[in-house]
């Protein structure tokens, strides 16, 4: 029940002048029983706190055992690492993808990372995990659909991308040996191994475009093409994603080829690659050198 | 060759629950059975009983105790009989010797607290399986699962076979907040022994502020990437005196009564136009409330003051013997020293209200507020 109201006054004013370019960091709160302190930029006029965290609080302290006043209930003293994991919307599983040691600074409580492995027009979760005292804190989860054009090809040294004349072709490899018997009328297939596996080509050419002008430059983009032939044989394992959703882990065969067309700044680049781990497996992703995330974050 | 009956192998049982041994025949219509069992480590026949059972029930039930007793190895064997007047008579010959343990039933349970209370506080749970078994049976293989509330599984260990791993558990992640949800483990002793905990139930409800943080996504069309990006807001506190803990009262406030303070230093700035709100009660005469400084020590501290209104006499003097003791706010400016006073003279019954206090800064002008409510 709210007994008494009064209106700070001086001199018949009710407010009063005060410093200017003052900037409060710090806020020291003594003498009382204190259940919640809060603070915005929002002005009210109200002295009974009714909010939670909204855009413009500044700080907001409720005293739940902890002294924490920011938008959640962790801190540097007891934060080790902040993970990232992604899982397809409306999958179980999720797909830790990166880890951001804490160190005690406050700063690195602040995700900005890129995820370049998402395949095309698939909805995806990402939660962003705190680990607090050795533990998963709250998943704070955003949904976004992954969406670009064309083919991308990437690995932690770079990527390429090309938009233009694509043709594309994609084998399922599973081998297996066709034996006789002198006993059976049929002949036997035997499959010696676990291997199941894509294969597929891949002719296109690559180009460097200028999205604002929507242009191609075009003596640039024979450079770029030799600079693609480079990154294809750089010996690295790579991500190849088309803009229909496949998404493959890829080596690039042996020999890439370049030949003239038409027009002779846009040569056409040809290739073979060849499926080697999987995309969703941190254990590939790791062992192939595409993620550096380490295994206690993905070894149960 | 003569015709046989084949008993079924078995997996270990305990002893106490009894057993029913099923087995298969091929011959002609089965008046009786008998079943025999030897005991192997000293040869002695422990069982031997005739069931009589009319039609192919290809079955003989061992009663809980009645002759095998646990932790010891047996060999079984089975013999068939037709009616023959008024005796049985042998069908075929025995069928050959089943070996099969019996076990005083293992314990097999999840050691979770989170699983024995049904309570779930967190979006992460690493499941602890506790086996044992009184003759040091061995575990040979374990399968934990999560199933949601409709009871379909939705995550699984996988089978892991007990000798490789250090320690029987598994971790499940990204629970859902208000979610009901089901952990089961089965598993089997190196002899066979089929164990089961049963379906537990588990219930969500995480204790964690996420309102206002959220996790911010952009998709980069060009780049074919995903931005993620946090607004996190930590902040960092300490208190005062340094070495000590502050004291929680009701889990919900903060005991600064007895000389603690709590000073809020990193992780947000006031500036510009902004409001503080407190909510306190057993409010103390004479502390500093509140203070409000920024790098070189400016801004402003707000306290409760204490003083005493006398009654002036008909003459014009003070009565000083009937003194009332009230109370003011005052809010201190650090910089250009003004000392403010709140017009409002306060009661006794202040300090045993709950008071919401607000300081606004608009404009580079202060602004004072007071509600008071009854403690409950």
């Amino acid at each position: 029940m709210i007994t008494g109201i009064s209106y700070f006054s001086f001199r018949g004013m009710d407010t009063i002048p005060g410093s200017t370019g003052i900037s409060g960091k710090s806020l020291r709160i003594s003498g009382g029983l204190y259940d919640c302190l809060y603070s915005s930029s929002s002005l009210t006029d109200t002295a009974k706190n009714e909010a939670d965290w909204e855009e413009t609080t500044i700080l907001h302290a409720k005293f739940n055992d902890d002294l924490y006043a920011g938008n959640v209930n962790f801190g540097i003293d007891n934060t080790t690492n902040v993970l990232v994991k992604r899982r397809e919307k409306g999958t179980f599983k999720w797909l830790p993808i990166f880890d951001i040691p804490v160190l005690g600074d406050i700063k690195n409580l602040d995700v900005d990372v890129v995820d370049r492995y998402a395949r095309c027009n698939t909805d995806y979760e990402y939660a962003i995990v705190p680990i607090i005292n050795g533990k998963e804190g709250s998943y704070n989860i955003g949904v976004i659909r992954s969406e670009f054009d064309g083919l991308h090809l990437i690995d932690p040294t770079g990527a390429c991308h090309s938009a233009f004349r694509s043709e594309w072709q994609i084998t399922k490899n599973r081998p297996s040996v066709k034996t006789a018997s002198l006993g059976s009328k049929y002949q036997y297939v035997l499959y010696n191994s676990k291997n199941n596996f894509y294969t597929g080509t891949i002719t296109t050419t690559f180009v460097k475009t200028n999205p604002e002008l929507c242009t191609i430059p075009e003596p640039e983009t024979l450079d770029y093409s030799m600079e693609v032939m480079e990154f294809l044989t750089n010996g690295r394992t790579k991500i190849l994603k088309l803009e229909n959703g496949q998404i493959y882990m890829v080596e690039i065969g042996d020999n890439p080829s370049l030949s003239a067309t038409e027009h002779p700044f846009l040569p056409e680049t040809a290739f073979d690659w060849m499926q080697v781990g999987d995309c969703e497996s941190n254990e590939d992703l790791y062992n192939f050198g595409l993620s550096d995330l380490g295994y206690e974050w993905w070894v149960s | 060759m003569a015709l046989k009956p084949i008993l079924h192998t078995m997996n270990a049982f305990d002893a106490r629950n009894g057993y029913t041994f099923t087995f298969g025949w091929s011959g002609d219509l089965i008046a009786a059975n008998e079943l025999t069992i030897v005991r192997l480590s000293d040869g002695k026949i422990v069982y031997q009983k005739q069931q009589t059972e009319y039609g192919m029930v290809l079955k003989h039930t061992l009663a809980p105790q009645e002759a095998a007793f646990n932790d010891q190895q047996y060999s079984a064997t089975l013999k068939v009989f037709r009616k023959n007047g008024s005796d049985y008579e042998l069908m075929g010959e025995a069928s050959d010797p089943v070996l099969f343990w019996c076990l005083t039933a293992p314990s097999f349970s999840f050691s979770n607290s989170e699983i024995l209370t049904g309570e779930l506080l967190f979006p992460t749970i690493t499941v602890d399986l506790k086996y044992s078994q009184a003759k040091g049976e061995l575990l040979s293989e374990y399968q934990i699962m999560l199933y949601n509330q409709n009871q379909t599984l939705i995550d699984s260990s996988g089978v892991v076979y007990a000798a490789s791993v250090s320690a029987y558990q598994y971790t499940f992640a990204g629970l859902d907040d208000k979610a009901t949800y089901y952990v089961r483990a089965l598993g089997a002793t190196v002899n066979g022994y089929a164990l089961d905990t049963g379906m537990k139930q588990l219930k969500s409800q995480f204790d964690y502020k996420g309102v206002g943080s959220t996790c911010i996504l952009e998709n980069l069309y060009p780049e074919a990437s995903i931005r993620i990006q946090s607004n996190y807001v930590v902040t960092t506190a300490t208190y005062e005196p340094a070495g000590s803990a502050p004291v929680f009262v009701d889990h919900t406030k903060v005991d600064l009564t007895k000389g603690g303070a709590v000073t809020f230093i990193d992780g947000f700035e006031l500036k510009g136009d902004y409001e503080i709100k407190l909510a306190l009660e057993s409010i103390q005469p004479n502390h500093e409330l509140l203070r409000c400084t920024d790098t070189a020590g400016n801004g402003y501290t707000l306290a409760l003051r204490p003083f005493f209104l006398f009654p002036h006499t008909p003459d014009g003097r003070f009565d000083l013997t009937k003194g009332e003791k009230k109370f003011y706010f005052l809010l201190r400016d650090l910089k250009n020293g003004y000392e403010i006073t709140d017009g409002i003279r306060y009661g006794s019954d202040l300090l045993s209200k709950k008071i919401h206090l607000l300081v606004q800064h608009k404009n580079s002008h202060y602004k004072l507020k007071i509600e008071m409510e009854e403690t409950t």
